[in-house]
């Protein structure tokens, strides 16, 4: 078995204090998946804000402990790791943020965030190597060392800023590249380039990429694979063709139709507001159920569990309830 | 403008005030120094010379009644002051820095443990505190003073450093640091210590005024040492023996003033630190240049329209130049259509929106052009007459604007204040109507008047701020990115409001924005601004069937879609920066299609097609962009090789 990163039944709670049991929010919803090693891949985690999906990348990266499950690196507990092997994590998971001017520390120019990962990883033996290292990194992102370094961030622009994180991670030669919204932050015009350096790291280097996004036109773009969340947990996984194009579960399919294309022949759907409907009840199945169009009474009391309707695609919906349940609650099965 | 433009736009950072205090306090501090060394130190002691003699060739400053020279105690008074300032600023900043990163970063029961304590610490009343301990003492030593103050002045510099340290904290570029492979010791001393100087040195000033200020205060009156001459005694000595009373100015007079001095200085040196560590406070210099023409009503508007912008430009005073953020921009809007202003970061949009209500305010100003609605022209109305326009005919929804609800009023009472200051006191009963309509207009209750904002949800929030823009039926809205933070399926429910809304009102709409997808699916028309110009105009799906501007094509090119995948490709180059503007057209340096001539001369709006405007040199002479020649299927690498030749 070479799996990389192993995500086991795991939970986050927040909130709630010694005395106070009623705040918590479940941020993380027993959520199984599995990145191999062996097969790279770019797998969205797709949700609005507040459906955990930076909650679980921080979770998978040791950021965060899980209160249930565990998240496994190279079959190593996270939570009970060496200093060395935690270290080793590190440099082999790197983050790319959404904000790509904090990310920079405004006391140094650009080139500290290019030069520390070479001396603390030793991934050179000489000035020479480290800044052939760095060339080659900035050219796979189109940058042009010239142009960029001995600079103060704020002297950069946004996407340049970005595309330099996205050089910076890949210094560190790693295995995944963990971006949160990477794009979210940047002008439109811009987006492309940084989302197309990023798929170059996969596909010319074989690096995995976790996106996590609320824009599903351009995880549909980028990514093969998919994960939409809802309030902690998966409600729809498979193939970005599968999902998108198709998607199974209600709130897939709202999120869908929501988005405006910039195609005025294409309808603009989405949900009409309306106070009325079942907003106010609780529900302890479905989290979805008091937004759920076509809700059925046993969507409130039991929780639904992953039915796949086709081999490429987990819907956590009990109108799929007539088609087999996935045989082990990981959703990367149904992945290509 | 975008923060990251006007981070740009900073330069210089030293200003006269830093400048000033640093000059005052290095001059007392050079006087501390080299002074003594310079007096005869025998002409302080008591009985030195002749007493009560005024200032003369002899003796500078004159003498005291104790037969001291003033102006040699003056000049050996200083060091002793100013060591007590700086015993008591490092002590307080040493101490408040370990413990407020201590607090900060490991938080914990340790932060618990030195919040507490340094919330007593801050409820010590310090000046009667040290006169306590001083009274108490056999031999007042005004060091031991010091060094109280500096124990009792750190909480206030923990604070301050633990604050920052846990916004530092919560940065990425510590989390960045980590994946780089620092150590939590290096993260603390590499990345977050670096920021901490500039808190530290204001707290260290402050903490220097505060010592200084204690000891004067406990000196004066009389808790000071007899033997080593200090500011403070000297002015305690000079009351004690009536100087005033005697007309011995030259007596009390020498140890104010040099005490003045050192507080003015530290004064300016802290107000200065400010503006060098926050560049962003706006410096004021000038009067604001708004046009007035002083031609009132006689202004063509063009019939049947609602909105006329024409010639609109507005400029950025910064300290590296002037920038024009709007440059000569015209269009109308039509009497309930709605239209969608699309442009990036710095291209002008929102600072368009705000000078089209005449809300700009320094550094920006409107230079030139006019806003018609109903034949008035906005820019150059009376402000009372704007006011009374402003909600009644046309209301801005400004950016975020459901963040701009007063968080401790209800809800029903935000409107309220609007219904007052347009309408004047209307009956209970009409005003309640009014709200109620206004809510059940963007699908609320009428309930939620009752609540606060942080009660409801973004989108219900969004909802508020766009009923009180609409209370009073203006014929011309503008929303500047009303969803900007909302997520896609709130998103899609505010927008269809704020349609039937408009279909309701009539009104025409100005919908500003950077989500081309968002601007197709609301409005009818669309404008393109590219650094401060807007360079096409149309119907919105023609516009995005047949983009006429290279820029325009390339925006839409680059929009992800659903239909299929194909490769990402972005528009080469960088925005422009404002400061650096290119000669000609603006988008020549990214533009593919660009000749010798859109270097140098900049195109002038033309109509090739009915009902469409165009800013580029392509035009006249065809109806349509020429083919691109970057090959739009050969997968990613295509960007970076056009972004590399554009020279990113």
């Amino acid at each position: 078995m070479s799996n990389l990163i192993q995500v086991q039944n795991v939970s986050k709670l927040f909130g709630g204090g010694l005395l106070n049991r009623s705040d918590i929010t479940i941020a993380v919803d027993q959520v199984t998946f599995t990145l191999s090693d062996a097969h790279p891949t770019i797998t969205a985690i797709a949700g609005e804000s507040g459906s955990g999906k930076t909650t679980l990348s921080l979770l998978m990266m040791g950021h965060l402990r899980p209160d249930s499950g565990r998240v496994l690196y190279r079959d190593q507990d996270v939570a009970r790791m060496s200093q060395d092997q935690r270290r080793a994590m590190r440099r082999e998971v790197q983050p790319i943020f959404q904000d790509p001017y904090a990310a920079y520390n405004p006391f140094y120019r650009v080139d500290h965030v290019l030069q520390m990962p070479i001396k603390r990883f030793s991934l050179a033996h000489s000035k020479a190597e480290a800044n052939t290292l760095i060339g080659e990194a900035m050219e796979m992102v189109g940058l042009r060392p010239a142009e960029t370094l001995g600079r103060y961030p704020h002297q950069l622009s946004g996407g340049q800023r970005q595309r330099l994180m996205v050089a910076r991670a890949l210094l560190c030669r790693p295995k995944v590249v963990m971006a949160d919204e990477p794009v979210s932050m940047v002008d439109a015009s811009l987006r492309a380039t940084i989302l197309a350096s990023l798929r170059r790291l996969f596909q010319d280097l074989g690096i995995s990429i976790i996106y996590i996004t609320h824009d599903l036109t351009t995880a549909y773009q980028i990514a093969e694979n998919i994960m939409i969340m809802y309030s902690g947990a998966v409600v729809e996984a498979g193939s970005v063709d599968q999902v998108i194009r198709n998607p199974q579960h209600p709130y897939t399919r709202l999120l869908i139709s929501s988005i405006p294309l910039p195609d005025k022949r294409k309808r603009w759907g989405g949900q009409e507001v309306d106070e009325n409907t079942s907003a106010g009840r609780k529900s302890r199945g479905c989290r979805f159920a008091n937004r759920c169009p076509v809700v059925m009474e046993e969507c409130w009391s039991e929780k639904p569990p992953l039915f796949a309707p086709d081999e490429k695609r987990a819907v956590a919906c009990f109108r799929y309830r007539d088609n087999p349940v996935l045989p082990t609650p990981d959703v990367s099965q149904v992945f290509l | 403008m975008a923060s990251s433009q006007v981070s740009r736009l900073r330069s210089t950072r030293l200003n006269p005030s830093l400048i000033f205090g640093a000059a005052l306090i290095g001059f007392m501090v050079l006087v501390a120094v080299i002074g003594p060394s310079l007096v005869n130190e025998k002409l302080a002691r008591v009985g030195a010379v002749e007493p009560n003699l005024p200032p003369s060739a002899e003796y500078t400053f004159g003498t005291d009644s104790q037969g001291r020279e003033v102006f040699t105690t003056l000049i050996l008074a200083v060091p002793p002051t100013l060591r007590i300032g700086l015993i008591a600023g490092v002590i307080s900043v040493i101490l408040g820095l370990v413990l407020g990163l201590i607090a900060g970063f490991f938080g914990g029961w340790a932060d618990w443990v030195i919040r507490t304590f340094s919330d007593v610490l801050m409820a010590v009343p310090a000046l009667a505190f040290m006169i306590l301990i001083v009274a108490r003492m056999q031999r007042p030593d005004i060091t031991v003073v010091a060094v109280v103050v500096g124990f009792l002045t750190w909480p206030g510099t923990a604070r301050g450093i633990r604050s920052m340290v846990l916004s530092i904290r919560e940065r990425s570029y510590t989390a960045i640091a980590r994946a780089n492979g620092e150590s939590e010791v290096e993260v603390l001393f590499r990345e977050i210590m670096p920021n901490l100087l500039p808190i530290m040195l204001a707290s260290f000033i402050g903490a220097v005024t505060m010592g200084i200020y204690t000891v004067m205060g406990l000196e004066v009156l009389g808790l000071g040492s007899n033997v080593i001459p200090s500011l403070g005694m000297m002015i305690f000595w000079s009351q004690r023996f009536s100087a005033v009373l005697r007309g011995m100015y030259w007596w009390w007079g020498p140890p104010i003033i040099a005490i003045a001095l050192i507080f003015i200085g530290l004064y300016f040196l802290s107000f200065g630190l400010d503006r060098f560590i926050n560049p962003a406070i706006p410096v004021r210099r000038s009067r604001p240049r708004q046009p007035r023409n002083r031609s009132p009503v006689s202004v063509s508007a063009a019939p049947n329209a609602a909105l006329e912008v024409k010639n609109l430009s507005v400029i950025y005073e910064t300290p590296a130049g002037v920038v024009k953020a709007v440059d000569d921009v015209s269009f109308t809007l039509g009497p309930g259509e709605r239209m969608g202003l699309i442009g990036e970061s710095g291209s002008g949009k929102t600072t368009m929106a705000t000078a089209i209500m005449r809300l700009s305010r320094p550094p920006a100003y409107i230079v030139g052009g006019q806003v018609l609605l109903g034949g008035q022209d906005l820019l150059n109305l009376p402000d009372r007459e704007l006011s009374r326009l402003r909600l009644k005919e046309i209301a801005l929804m400004p950016q975020a604007a459901m963040n701009s609800l007063n968080p401790v009023v209800r809800i029903g009472a935000q409107f309220e204040d609007a219904i007052a200051t347009h309408l004047g006191r209307l009956p209970r009963k009409q005003v309640d109507d009014m709200i109620t309509q206004a809510l059940t207009k963007v699908g609320l209750k009428r309930e939620m008047a009752r609540r606060f904002p942080h009660q409801l949800s973004g989108g219900m929030k969004q909802r508020v701020a766009m009923a009180i823009a609409t209370l009073l039926h203006p014929k011309v809205i503008i929303a500047d990115e009303p969803t900007s933070a909302l997520d896609v399926v709130v998103q899609q429910q505010v927008m269809h409001t704020l349609g039937r809304l408009q279909e309701e009102l009539g009104a025409a709409v100005l919908l500003i924005g950077h989500d081309m997808g968002l601007i197709t699916q609301f409005a009818d028309s669309v404008g393109v601004l590219y650094a401060g110009k807007l360079v096409e105009r149309g119907n919105v799906q023609e516009v995005l069937d047949n983009p006429l501007h290279p820029y325009t094509r390339m925006l839409i090119d680059s929009l992800p879609t659903l239909d299929g995948k194909r490769a990402l490709v972005g528009i080469p180059g960088l925005p422009p920066e404002l400061l650096k503007l290119p000669a000609g057209c603006a988008f020549h340096p990214r533009c593919p299609f660009a000749m010798d001539r859109c270097r140098v001369e900049t195109p002038a709006a033309q109509s090739p097609l009915a009902g469409r405007q165009v800013a580029c040199h392509l035009y006249p002479g065809r109806d349509g962009l020429p083919p691109l020649e970057v090959q739009i299927d050969t997968g990613s690498q295509a960007a970076l090789a056009v972004d590399k030749q554009a020279g990113a």
